[in-house]
């Protein structure tokens, strides 16, 4: 029988938590809207099996256990809609798992590197996540042809990734 | 991984990130993550980048509350309208490819009856939205893009076949010298389907494969729906073999029995006697949404008073206080929002996702809807129905003025079944009929409508006092 203190917990348990749910999620399931969709199911269960949970337990573990389930019944279910096989999001969330020591540095150094970027690059990076244009919008309002404009993206977040990398080989060393 | 191989897969990789990727790299692309973890491991980078930039968790606090409520308009339409895109074309890009190498040559069915937007890709890719009655077509894909669109076409036998609502079937025979003697398929991958079946030749059964069961027909007269996860069958006359997929599981369907083949529940495959039919209907928005947003009322207060903490109009102990209060915790409460659809902002419900017994409508028959409008829009109200001994009945809709239905303002409509009307055929009338759909539309694609009860009775109307 849950209580309002159940609620209470539940409730800023999931608020301050949503986003590593949420980035999870994305990891096998990169498109946004379902990754919310996903998140929304979880967050029903999660309250379901609240009574189970034990408080004096991080709850990010415990969460994604649930997490991992729904992003199954996804896949299962747009098993024809272009998504990666069960099998290959199973690995990369094992993987994910192993490596979550390194997820803070990553963020830091990946926003020191954002901030490096020149401002026509962070402007396109801006359009295309926070703003959520599509590459057609982009292209509508920079003059720019489709392919040049994902091309750049593909560029940026190449540039990206080098720089995080080169960035945590320089911490480590 | 050498230097050309890193290249390939960064932007393979990239590409399924923003889901542009096809169905042939996102296989490729699935094999090489399970057998290589070097490419896990640049994948699960890659990805961390695409993750905390669409998380938002570097953004600054948005200003507007809507457009972050999870229920933007933009961001839905957008996604609605790409994955839209990106569905058809692949649907255009694998079928055209499939119906190449079939037979090319030779129109396997008549159109004898077309109402509403209907999408046919024959075959070399040949695409149209304007079948007619009496048109003959070869193998290819069909897809009815409102839920009040409806097709009924004939074989060279005389097997008939419709659709209504929201449905794409692929229609296919095997090649042959003798029409007669060809093998029928088709592949409903989603919505409901009505056939009504010839004897067919020895050992060419008509075959109907759905994402969950495949059926074996010899020559009856049966009702099939299906949605990603489940398909069910009902079965008017004669009898039906259907096959559960994946577990191979098969069961013969009598006359008057109805068996649900489903994914997610692997138990139990018995047919069962029509339930009889009930006259009301209070729909559960959760299981019943066929097309449309359900947003459980957990999330949106959640997230609205999320956003509020962002923008600094609340402190965080406030908006949990706030939550707590507002939200009940009951994870089946919740409204249903239109979403974008090529006939305009839609929601379908379907009374057969969480109802045992058919609702069947009556002289008496009131349609009570609530809900909320966010823009100035006129909305039309439709009924489907089917005949209680199968069979698609006809569609019926009402049309409630934009005068109704102010924006940001609640409204209830209490409609008798009189308001309903039958284009196509005025004179005919809903009573006796079951309810297979629920739908409002309007024609903007943008106009925004939540709604949170839709509700059929027969029940005398109580004074008020």
């Amino acid at each position: 029988m849950e209580t309002n203190e159940d609620h209470e917990r539940f409730t800023r348990l999931l608020i301050e938590h949503e986003p590593e749910l949420l980035r999870c999620i994305l990891i096998a399931v990169p498109n946004r809207s379902d990754a919310r969709d996903i998140l929304q199911e979880c967050s029903v269960s999660l309250w379901r099996k609240f009574e189970n949970y034990q408080p004096d337990r991080p709850f990010v573990p415990w969460a994604l256990g649930f997490v991992r389930i729904e992003i199954r019944r996804f896949l299962r279910k747009s098993a024809h809609r272009k998504q990666l096989t069960e099998r290959a999001a199973e690995l990369i969330l094992e993987d994910q798992t192993k490596a979550t020591s390194e997820l803070e540095h990553r963020k830091a150094h990946l926003q020191e590197c954002l901030e490096r970027l020149s401002n026509p690059q962070q402007s396109l990076i801006d359009g295309y996540y926070r703003k959520e244009y599509s590459v057609g919008d982009l292209s509508q309002q920079t003059g720019q042809t489709v392919d040049a404009i994902y091309k750049s993206l593909q560029r940026i977040r190449r540039s990206l990734h080098d720089c995080v990398e080169a960035k945590l080989r320089g911490a480590q060393a | 991984m050498n230097r050309e191989n890193s290249e390939h897969w960064h932007e393979l990789i990239q590409r399924h990130l923003d889901g542009l990727a096809s169905d042939d790299e996102v296989g490729e692309l699935s094999e090489q993550l399970e057998t290589c973890s070097e490419t896990r491991s640049l994948y699960l980078k890659l990805q961390q980048i695409h993750a905390i930039l669409l998380s938002g968790e570097f953004d600054d606090p948005p200003t507007d509350d809507v457009e972050d409520s999870g229920i933007n308009p933009k961001r839905l339409q957008t996604t609605n309208r790409v994955l839209l895109t990106v569905a058809v074309v692949a649907l255009i890009a694998v079928f055209s490819q499939a119906f190449l190498i079939r037979d090319s040559r030779n129109e396997i069915i008549t159109v004898t009856s077309v109402s509403g937007p209907i999408a046919w890709t024959g075959d070399g890719g040949r695409v149209t939205n304007e079948l007619a009655v009496g048109e003959k077509l070869p193998g290819g894909t069909m897809e009815l893009l409102a839920p009040d669109s409806f097709v009924e076409f004939a074989f060279e036998d005389q097997s008939t076949v419709s659709l209504a609502g929201l449905s794409a079937i692929t229609i296919s025979t095997e090649q042959s010298d003798t029409p007669s003697k060809r093998q029928k398929e088709l592949h409903l991958r989603h919505g409901r389907l009505s056939a009504s079946v010839q004897k067919q030749p020895s050992g060419r059964p008509l075959l109907v494969h759905t994402p969950s069961a495949e059926l074996t027909v010899l020559g009856t007269q049966f009702d099939v729906e299906t949605v990603s996860d489940s398909t069910r069958l009902t079965v008017n006359q004669g009898r039906v073999r259907l096959k559960r997929l994946p577990d191979g599981k098969e069961v013969d369907v009598p006359a008057q029995q109805s068996v649900l083949a489903s994914l997610e529940d692997q138990n139990g495959l018995s047919p069962r006697k029509r339930n009889s039919p009930v006259t009301d209907w209070q729909s559960d928005l959760r299981e019943d949404v066929v097309k449309g947003k359900w947003i459980s009322r957990l999330w949106g207060v959640g997230a609205k008073l999320k956003m509020a903490v962002a923008n600094g109009e609340m402190t965080k102990d406030a908006a949990i206080k706030a939550y707590k209060n507002a939200a009940h915790f009951d994870d089946s409460t919740g409204s249903v929002w239109t979403v974008p659809s090529p006939v305009g902002a839609l929601i379908v419900l379907s009374p057969r996702r969480s109802m045992e017994q058919p609702v069947q409508l009556s002289a008496n028959t009131r349609v009570l809807v609530r809900g909320q409008a966010y823009s100035q829009d006129a909305m039309q109200i439709g009924l489907s129905v089917g005949y209680p001994d199968g069979g698609f009945a006809g569609k019926y809709s009402t049309l409630i003025p934009s005068s109704k239905l102010a924006g940001g303002v609640e409204f209830e409509l209490e409609i008798p079944l009189s308001r309903f009307h039958n284009k196509k055929n005025p004179d005919r009338s809903p009573i006796g009929c079951e309810l297979t759909d629920w739908w409002c539309v309007a024609e903007a694609s943008a106009a925004r409508f939540e709604i949170t009860s839709v509700e059929l009775t027969d029940a005398p109307v109580t004074e008020k006092p």
